[in-house]
């Protein structure tokens, strides 16, 4: 549990006392007495030192709380950064470049974050955020304009993997440390990534595709935006199942950007495409997946019958509930309070890992009533915003 | 080759010209002081909200930013002028930052196979404007709405939807390098807007350009080659976005098929800004290089002064609607 680890300091303090008392003892008592008392302290020492290792070994690991909400992910190892360097006296001025709110993930996303830097006003003097409007280029000049305002620390959500690149390393070059929120970059200049682990989730989604269809049948898939960390490290993913799967066949595969009315509108056009050719959809988002069944369903066909995947968009969630079948793998949609935190700790000199990636989960019909909200309209997804927070508040 | 009836008839021509020259040069004025105007004010506001607003450092990220504007709007201008809008340049500005970034592919070796292929984007795409335009009497609305849609169709099968490739360092040197203390953009910005100004001016090319937009039938009756004129003026147009498109690959260090979206409306609003009439025949370069700052410090001023993306863009709206109705006030007499 974090915080109840016993540090370096701790021990010495430890050491000095029992180094004291043993010095008390030593006047007062026999020599045997005080070898025997001084052999104790010594493995007491010994053993103390032993348990702090680790802490050492791993180049200080931060000693914080972090809210169990932004706990990292230990799948991987994790590669600790020394911030030693970034160590400034706050207040600070936060930079944060946002790609656009023009969906339900991006918009609880962009409240997290406002939300998270509510909580430290002493730390953050100023939080100044941008939105590129879904415009790589749009974004190259927001984060320009903003390391001209003087940030000291960068949290960006790109557009695509490509996107601000040139500007993502000029800050780390001045000295500005970049912290990568939700989506992924191409780059590798960067202090700390808190993104959902997209190739996981294609990962999952493909497995329990395969699975459904016994490892035998034709899937379309449907995509984010081209050149997104998600579409493109979400299909990676799915292909890492995929390829040991060749009975399984895509018919066809489509961009279609988050929307759900441009899912809707493709997988009306695919079923026309392939009459009865299609058994599973792999499916990288709630929003397009709820678009998707409706189409289905509007074609006559039971939806079940084609397994799809999804997110944990509630529109979505609310339909697995109600049809008992398909499932999803969960985007959080905090990963830019995790963000801040970071920038928080990187400022104060803390270690972080590398990769900051906060888990995701896999719900289908037995237990995503756990997390769907009937009460809330399908725009909802599932956030860590306190019940009075106002949606466009500031 | 026959002699133009310019020669023949000088002084109905020249009369001709001359009317239109005295009229456009008196509402010229009226309308590059609009834009100007407009401009003073929003720096002042920018200077007294923020400190940074004028500082060297931001002045110079903004007229890097602007620079990919203004280059595209350069060529709009004498489209409009010429009564050729080209609605095409925003994905031919697409079409050229990929394939500069997917030719080069980071390789200096890469730069005379891209330019050639550049060229030819530019020459196939102005040819089929301007003679759809200009031989078949096409709209010229309609006929770049076609265009834009094709090259569109062109970036999105050349790069399969994802963005890609990169570019060699000495090619980025154009958007990220200096000449003394301005950064190249900006330098070449200038000095292509004063050519085109001479251009305008004193060339006759320039002068045909205004004849045929004002009217095109009494252009053509004065001895002017309208449909060359045409067909120039859209290859110049599609040269411009070229131009974007490499300034942005050289920027951005990769080549994304959805560059260009919105350069195609953001160009034409920052030429009538400048106050060049929508309906052709009157204009001016410098008057888009107002219109094209006033663009680009407004953006800036609105992240700088952290206004909410949202009222940006209807803040932008706003400018360019009030700029539009003044300009129209003037020129519906």
């Amino acid at each position: 549990m974090p915080g109840t680890r016993l540090t370096g300091r701790g021990s010495i303090r430890m050491f000095q006392s029992l180094h004291s008392q043993s010095e008390a003892i030593s006047q007062g008592g026999n020599s045997a007495m005080k070898r025997i008392l001084f052999g104790v302290a010594s493995l007491i020492l010994i053993g103390l030192a032993v348990m702090a290792l680790p802490a050492f070994t791993q180049a200080g690991a931060p000693t914080v709380d972090i809210s169990a909400d932004y706990r990292w992910s230990t799948d991987e190892p994790i590669q600790w950064q020394d911030t030693t360097k970034y160590k400034k006296a706050g207040p600070y001025k936060f930079g944060f470049s946002n790609c656009s709110t023009t969906n339900a993930y991006a918009v609880y996303f962009w409240e997290t974050a406002k939300w998270e830097a509510t909580k430290h006003p002493n730390k953050i003097a100023e939080f100044l955020t941008t939105d590129a409007g879904d415009s790589a280029a749009k974004q190259l000049s927001d984060v320009e304009d903003l390391i001209a305002k003087g940030i000291h620390a960068l949290i960006i959500r790109p557009c695509t993997l490509d996107a601000a690149v040139p500007a993502i390393e000029k800050a780390m070059d001045k000295g500005i440390p970049v912290i990568i929120s939700n989506r992924s970059t191409k780059t590798s200049k960067y202090v700390t990534q808190n993104t959902t682990p997209w190739f996981d989730r294609g990962r999952n989604q493909a497995e329990w595709v395969v699975k459904q269809l016994g490892g035998k049948g034709n899937i379309v898939s449907f995509e984010g935006p081209a050149g997104s960390g998600p579409a493109v490290e979400g299909f990676q993913g799915a292909m890492s199942v995929l390829k040991n799967n060749p009975n399984i066949k895509i018919l066809a595969r489509k961009a279609t950007n988050w929307s759900r009315a441009e899912a809707k509108a493709t997988m009306e056009d695919w079923l026309q495409a392939f009459p009865k050719k299609i058994d599973g959809i792999l499916q990288q988002s709630g929003i397009m997946g709820a678009g998707v069944v409706e189409a289905i369903e509007e074609a006559k066909i039971n939806p079940c019958s084609m397994p799809q995947s999804g997110d944990d968009y509630n529109g979505y969630m609310k339909w697995i509930l109600k049809n008992k079948c398909n499932m999803i793998t969960t985007n959080p949609t905090w990963a830019s309070g995790a963000s801040v935190v970071a920038a928080l700790m990187i400022l104060d000199g803390q270690p972080v890992p590398k990769q900051w990636n906060i888990p995701t989960k896999i719900y289908d019909a037995t237990n995503i009533a756990e997390i769907t909200d009937l009460s809330k309209s399908d725009e909802w997804m599932p956030n860590i915003l306190p019940k009075d927070w106002k949606i466009g508040g500031k | 080759m026959s002699q133009s009836f310019e020669e023949d008839r000088p002084q109905a021509a020249g009369l001709l010209l001359a009317a239109r020259l005295s009229g456009f040069t008196r509402l010229e004025y009226v309308s590059q002081y609009a834009v100007w105007f407009l401009l003073v004010v929003v720096i002042l506001v920018g200077a007294v909200a923020s400190p940074h607003f004028l500082t060297p450092n931001n002045i110079f990220n903004v007229m890097r930013q602007a620079a990919a504007l203004a280059f595209v709007s350069l060529g709009q201008t004498f489209a409009i002028m010429a009564d050729c809008v080209d609605i095409s340049v925003g994905s031919m500005i697409s079409l050229t930052q990929c394939l500069a970034a997917g030719t080069m592919n980071g390789q200096a070796a890469g730069i005379l196979p891209a330019l050639g292929l550049i060229a030819g984007a530019v020459a196939a795409n102005g040819l089929a404007n301007g003679l759809a335009v200009a031989k078949r009497k096409g709209n010229p609305f309609i006929v770049t709405l076609g265009s834009m849609a094709v090259v569109q169709g062109v970036v999105l099968l050349y790069t399969g939807g994802s963005p890609l490739g990169s570019v060699p360092d000495g090619v980025r040197q154009l958007a990220e390098g200096y000449v003394g203390p301005a950064p190249f953009p900006v330098v070449l910005v200038v000095v292509l807007f004063l050519l085109a100004h001479v251009a305008l001016r004193r060339t006759r090319y320039g002068r045909y350009v205004l004849a045929v937009g004002g009217n095109e039938e009494i252009a053509r009756l004065s001895g002017i080659r309208t449909a060359r004129i045409k067909v120039a003026t859209y290859l110049l147009s599609s040269a411009a976005a070229a131009l974007t498109g490499i300034f942005l690959a050289a920027r951005m260090n990769i080549g994304d098929p959805l560059v260009g979206v919105g350069f195609d409306l953001d160009s034409i609003a920052a030429v009538v800004i400048g106050g060049t009439d929508i309906a052709g025949g009157r204009g001016s370069i410098v008057g888009t290089m107002g219109g094209v700052l006033l663009y680009a410090v407004l953006n800036n001023l609105m992240n700088v002064l952290n206004v909410s993306p949202f009222y940006q863009i209807v803040a932008k709206g706003a400018v360019m609607v009030i700029a539009i109705s003044v300009y129209q006030l003037r020129y519906s007499r």
